[in-house]
């Protein structure tokens, strides 16, 4: 069973959850070129939409999306289109576990969890290195330098 | 007479202003205060351990080039390879291990960063999309243009060739795999028993191998070669699709404005697409 909208769609790649979710960067109008980031519900009808947000990351369970809009990364629930958390802090986000978005800044790794707060990490990426991977439970991460061909893990557990 | 230095603040439009040195210090003191600051008013989580530096710097079979990572898969959550979580039902995998996804070979790594099973390929061959489970692995031959699945589980326990098909161009998204070993395709192809000409078709190919045209979307709809389409959901059980149609009659012509609304699209073509279809594929 197919649904069908009628919404121009300004950029190709929607997200869509196992709910069957679809959030899309759309003109809400036929022919309306203005970019609104759009919640559908199963008949193709936007229900939400919010002017000028960048579709970022959906969390692992595809229940909250991370958005961002003049460096402001912003949570909202997939399923209401409402918002619920948001980070002034300008973190480069390379990966989204359970507990929140995980980024960078000044070689240092945070997580902005999705009320919001931000978690210091005490933990310095190597000069070269981009953070790559964070598994889902938060507890390993992936760094990677592409031009010397060296992959570091980290990780929670005692060994 | 009191000292000073000349700072020239660029985007003041070009105007070089005469600072005091005093101001100049303690401007930088503020921000580098401000940046300690930032850090410690935060709350701390548990300290991360370097488990292991390796190297990546692996050759392929028969093969003198070194190999490099490639992007795989689908969306940012796992890109050149992935962590398996302990919320994965297959592939029997632990909590921390993970895959790298390399030219000619996938690896599997443990949670102290051993690794412990590595499926390799000739060089004609390379992998292109690996499962979240990194449990199913798509691999295109290079030479032959054939496409197989295969599941690895330190040894290949499962391969079986995509029916009918041959791989023309990948696109930018090759395509992805669900959970359970189903396979959702957009490529370039053309049947081996036709006479010629290629098509894009968006396909559904379930764990028997069976190929379905997705929501019977006739080739001729389908997007420009290059650009995918769509989303999927992590079940496959959802699809997006959208059409090239053009909303109006306008925007059949070349924009004037070149910068693009579309992120990510670098050649600044702004035409809108409608979304002709989403919902369920189980039906197809």
């Amino acid at each position: 069973m197919w649904s069908h909208t009628s919404a121009s769609f300004l950029a190709p790649y929607p997200f869509v959850n196992n709910d069957g979710q679809v959030i899309a960067i759309c003109g809400r109008n036929s022919g309306e070129r203005e970019a609104y980031m759009c919640f559908f519900d199963s008949f193709g009808q936007i229900v939400r939409s919010y002017p000028r947000e960048r579709l970022f990351f959906m969390s692992p369970d595809g229940k909250v999306l991370l958005t961002s809009k003049n460096k402001v990364r912003t949570f909202f629930d997939a399923s209401t289109g409402e918002k619920f958390g948001h980070s002034e802090n300008f973190l480069l986000i390379r990966s989204f576990s359970d507990s929140g978005a995980v980024g960078v800044k000044n070689n240092q790794l945070y997580t902005i969890r999705q009320n919001g707060e931000l978690l210091f990490h005490n933990q310095e990426i190597e000069e070269g290195y981009l953070l790559e991977l964070v598994s889902r439970d938060g507890n390993s991460f992936l760094a990677v330098n592409r031009k010397k061909k060296m992959t570091m893990l980290y990780t929670k557990s005692d060994f | 007479m009191k000292k000073s230095i000349f700072v020239n603040t660029g985007w003041t439009s070009g105007l070089t202003k005469q600072v005091s040195k005093r101001h100049l210090l303690a401007a930088t003191f503020l921000v580098i205060f401000a940046e300690i600051n930032f850090a410690q008013q935060l709350p701390e989580a548990k300290p991360y351990t370097l488990v292991k530096k390796a190297s990546t710097d692996h050759r392929s079979p028969g093969d003198n080039k070194l190999e490099a990572m490639q992007l795989v898969g689908w969306g940012n959550s796992y890109g050149y390879g992935g962590f398996v979580d302990d919320k994965s039902v297959h592939f029997n995998n632990e909590a921390g291990h993970y895959f790298l996804c390399f030219r000619n070979s996938v690896q599997y790594f443990n949670e102290r960063g051993d690794l412990i099973k590595n499926r390799r390929y000739p060089a004609s061959e390379q992998p292109q999309i690996v499962s979240k489970s990194g449990k199913y692995i798509v691999i295109s031959n290079r030479e032959t243009r054939e496409t197989r699945m295969e599941i690895f589980d330190g040894t290949v326990v499962w391969r079986r060739e995509i029916p009918r098909l041959v791989m023309g161009n990948i696109k930018t998204r090759p395509g992805k795999i669900t959970d359970d070993g189903n396979l959702i395709l957009e490529i370039g192809y053309y049947h081996r028993d036709d006479s010629g000409g290629a098509a894009h078709k968006t396909l559904f190919i379930d764990t028997s191998g069976a190929a379905t045209e997705l929501g019977g979307v006739r080739a001729d709809e389908l997007m420009r070669p290059g650009m995918s389409q769509g989303g999927i959901s992590d079940s496959g059980k959802y699809y997006v699709s959208i059409h090239r149609e053009r909303l109006a009659k306008g925007l059949t012509r070349k924009p004037k404005c070149r910068r693009s609304v579309r992120p990510g699209n670098r050649k600044g073509n702004v035409e809108p697409y409608l979304c002709k279809f989403f919902g369920s594929i189980s039906v197809c």
